[in-house]
């Protein structure tokens, strides 16, 4: 009666066995999936890294040199303004016509320097917002592509806690796998013992993984 | 013991090795992902230090070669319609200069100092995005020792899972062994494999990962030293990388940077110290020994100078600098042969890298010019003021053999000059020899009539500030016409390209020529106060050389 008890028993525990490492292998399992995912958002958190500095580099070059442009506008049309006022106090017709040409080579200058630049930018006091300008940029720019990156990243980093919360589960099971082999080695008495326990840290692996996949 | 209780020792054993092969999988794949974590750093630094660099030139450029240069030249403009007498135009272009100050914090305090039209261009540079680049490089640099720590514990534990598994595999074999001696062997074995894996995967995992940016307020104390040390306050550096030191003792970045901030402010032996904890730090670039073998140079340390220079060599063999510097430690020490055959390789070297450049259909870099004129030449420059005793490092008495280091000196001198004007201009090492005789320079401030015209030079080799011209006046023979002549203007030991004369000689076989010095077009100019050296070259052969000083 004994034995055919203790046969059971062994039945069973080879069956534990078996569905222990079966469980091991689908905790391992996600473990790598989770893992390809922490890869794949640090690779997206990357390419948004570079696009942002890409976008950030090319709009302070371009709205720099749209504002070297303004500056040279804003130059000879505050000089011809100038010298349109010395007009006026000009002692005869000589120098009258001399300050005029002076006055008209300013402002075409300044003509020549206004369509080169977004003069949208300008306010009504005649400066130019450099700011406005980066700001609207960016947004366009984010429009047609991630420039965050650190959303990213922290999925990334949530994605690595995972993976490794799930091999510390499936470390839970493995040594469940110990007591279910060590259950041979015991008198009878403490075999079954010895089994729940195993089962008990075998349920509490699983419970755990099942958890860390829930995301809890 | 019985077959039965013995297969199911080996059983528990087996599930003891797989529970620790599960232990050093986990530990591997946090290695792993410590790694991917810190090699995605330094992705992310290096994209960003790009970008920030980028748009930080951009908005400098602006700021500097727009506003502040619209602000100089309406400045110029101004004081041209002043000395002209025009009131009008003055007050218009002063008025319009004073609007261009809206246009960038650049021309704002602590920037700008309108009264001498001066501008703080280091400190705007530091504070727009040095600082910040020079923090993200060293976080670059730091992620990337912790990526290669990580990386190295990361394959250590793979070592670690092999030998797990041999083990595993030893131990399943015994179970199937009936030969009791052979079945202790395999378990045996199994075990103490198992058990050489466990022991060394726990040593792995206990090597701490030195990560500097955790290391708190060192990268930013650094970063900030090195915008202190653009600005030239070396003090104020120092100070920086005091604290950056003090926060992360074996920073051997913070070493190297602290030991030129000291050599620049005149404490060579502190620099000498702080090269060499660089160096023991880590440092292996060789740059930092290439720096450290000139401080020795300096101290009168030739042997070691001469040691240290061959070293750096070794890693770095196109550096013409620590090359020629090598041949100088070799001249002051009294190993003229050796020094003069140092001297021609680098020359050779140099001549190979242009050859090698046009072959490429590039152009050669720009560093060599340097390495061989302002670095080579102006090194042996220095030897011989020491022995005519107006320099004092290194000192005259560790000088060996004095007469001939200055008459090899002088000839090597003629020899870099040479090369370096005929590798500008003829992509080759100089062919011939100097045929024309010209006199020592002698130097003129113009004497001038009522119509400007210049009748006469009073010659000295020192002006007062505000000279506007200098005659460079010479005698010679041999000459030919249409031969390459060259003019090269230095001032401080710097050469301005903007001064350099070439033209093909028009003046005949013999007599005497005046070359003026001068920007006479302008109303404005005058000679910048410094130490002048003019050289002239006959097709690409240094004939000549003679200096004078403008006083400040």
């Amino acid at each position: 009666m004994e034995e055919k008890s203790s046969n059971r028993l062994e039945t069973i525990v080879a069956i534990l066995i078996a569905v222990t490492t079966v469980l091991g292998a689908v905790v391992a399992w996600r473990a790598s999936v989770s893992d390809d995912a922490s890869g794949d958002a640090d690779f997206a958190g990357i390419q948004a890294s570079m696009d942002a500095e890409e976008t950030r580099a090319l709009n302070f070059v371009n709205t720099y040199e749209n504002y070297g442009t303004y500056t040279t506008y804003k130059r000879y049309s505050t000089l011809g303004d100038l010298i349109a006022e010395d007009v006026a106090n000009a002692k005869n017709d000589q120098e009258v016509a001399q300050l005029d040409a002076q006055r008209a080579n300013a402002h075409d200058l300044a003509i020549a320097n206004q369509g080169l630049f977004p003069n949208k930018y300008m306010d009504r006091n005649g400066s130019y917002s450099v700011q406005r300008q980066l700001g609207e940029m960016w947004a366009d720019a984010a429009k047609k592509k991630d420039l965050y990156p650190d959303p990213q990243f922290a999925d990334a980093d949530k994605f690595r806690q995972k993976t490794n919360r799930l091999l510390q589960s499936l470390m839970v099971i493995a040594l469940a796998l110990v007591f279910y082999t060590g259950v041979e080695l015991v008198n009878e008495r403490v075999q079954s013992a010895l089994a729940t326990l195993a089962t008990l840290i075998m349920l509490g692996g699983v419970v755990m993984a099942v958890l860390i996949e829930l995301g809890k | 013991m019985s077959d039965e209780k013995f297969k199911k020792l080996i059983a528990v054993l087996i599930a003891l090795v797989t529970v620790a092969a599960t232990v050093v999988t986990f530990l591997q794949n946090d290695a792993s992902q410590r790694d991917n974590h810190a090699n995605r750093d330094t992705k992310r630094y290096a994209a960003e230090a790009m970008g920030r660099k980028v748009s930080g030139d951009a908005r400098v450029n602006y700021d500097y070669n727009k506003a502040y240069q619209a602000w100089q030249e309406l400045d110029l403009l101004a004081s041209s319609a002043t000395n002209r007498g025009d009131e009008a135009a003055a007050a218009r272009y002063t008025k319009l200069r004073d609007q261009m100050v809206g246009l960038s914090p650049l021309l704002s305090a602590p920037y700008f100092d309108p009264k001498t039209s001066d501008t703080n261009i280091a400190k705007y540079e530091a504070d727009t995005y040095l600082v910040e680049i020079e923090a993200l490089t060293q976080k670059f640099n730091a992620a990337g020792l912790v990526k290669n720590e990580w990386d190295s514990k990361a394959n250590t534990y793979i070592v670690h899972l092999t030998l797990l598994a041999v083990a595993l595999f030893l131990l399943g074999l015994a179970a199937t062994i009936s030969g009791a001696f052979t079945r202790w062997i395999f378990s045996g074995t199994g075990v103490a494999v198992a058990l050489v894996a466990v022991v060394w995967a726990a040593q792995t995992w206990a090597r701490p990962v030195y990560d500097l940016r955790e290391q708190s307020g060192a990268i930013e104390a650094y970063a900030s030293g090195m915008g202190l040390e653009h600005q030239n306050l070396h003090k104020e550096a120092i100070a920086a990388f005091d604290e950056a030191l003090k926060a992360a003792p074996t920073f051997a970045d913070a070493y190297a940077a602290r030991a030129r901030a000291k050599w620049a402010n005149g404490d060579l032996a502190a620099a000498v110290a702080d090269h060499e904890s660089a160096r023991a730090n880590g440092d292996a670039s060789a740059n930092t020994a290439g720096e450290l073998a000139w401080a020795y140079y300096q101290l009168g340390r030739f042997d070691d100078a001469i040691a240290l220079n061959r070293s750096a060599l070794e890693t770095a063999p196109g550096e013409l600098w620590i090359r020629f510097d090598l041949g100088l430690a070799l001249l002051a020490s009294g190993q003229t042969d050796a020094a003069q055959a140092v001297y021609a390789d680098g020359i050779q070297n140099a001549a190979q890298q242009v050859a090698d450049a046009k072959a490429a259909g590039k152009v050669p870099p720009s560093d060599l010019w340097w390495s061989l004129d302002a670095d080579a030449a102006s090194g042996l420059d220095d030897l011989i003021s020491v022995l005519d005793g107006t320099n004092a490092a290194p000192p005259p008495d560790k000088i060996a053999n004095p007469e001939a280091a200055r008459k090899i000196a002088t000839l090597l001198i003629n020899q870099l000059k040479s090369a370096a004007t005929s590798l500008e201009f003829t992509g080759k090492l100089p062919a011939g020899k100097l045929t024309a005789q010209i006199s020592p320079f002698k130097f003129g401030e113009p004497v001038t009539n009522d119509k400007g015209e210049t009748t006469d030079y009073t010659q000295g080799d020192t002006f007062k500030f505000g000279i506007q011209s200098v005659g460079v006046l010479f005698d010679y023979a041999g000459m030919t016409d249409g031969q390459e002549v060259v003019f090269k203007v230095y001032i401080d030991g710097t050469e301005d390209p903007s001064w350099r004369v070439i033209s093909p000689w028009d003046l005949g076989a013999s007599g005497s020529a005046e070359k003026p010095i001068s920007l006479s077009y302008s109303d404005n100019f005058v000679l910048p106060a410094g130490s002048y050296v003019i050289e002239m070259y006959v097709n690409s052969l240094l004939a000549q050389r003679g200096g004078f000083v403008i006083e400040q």
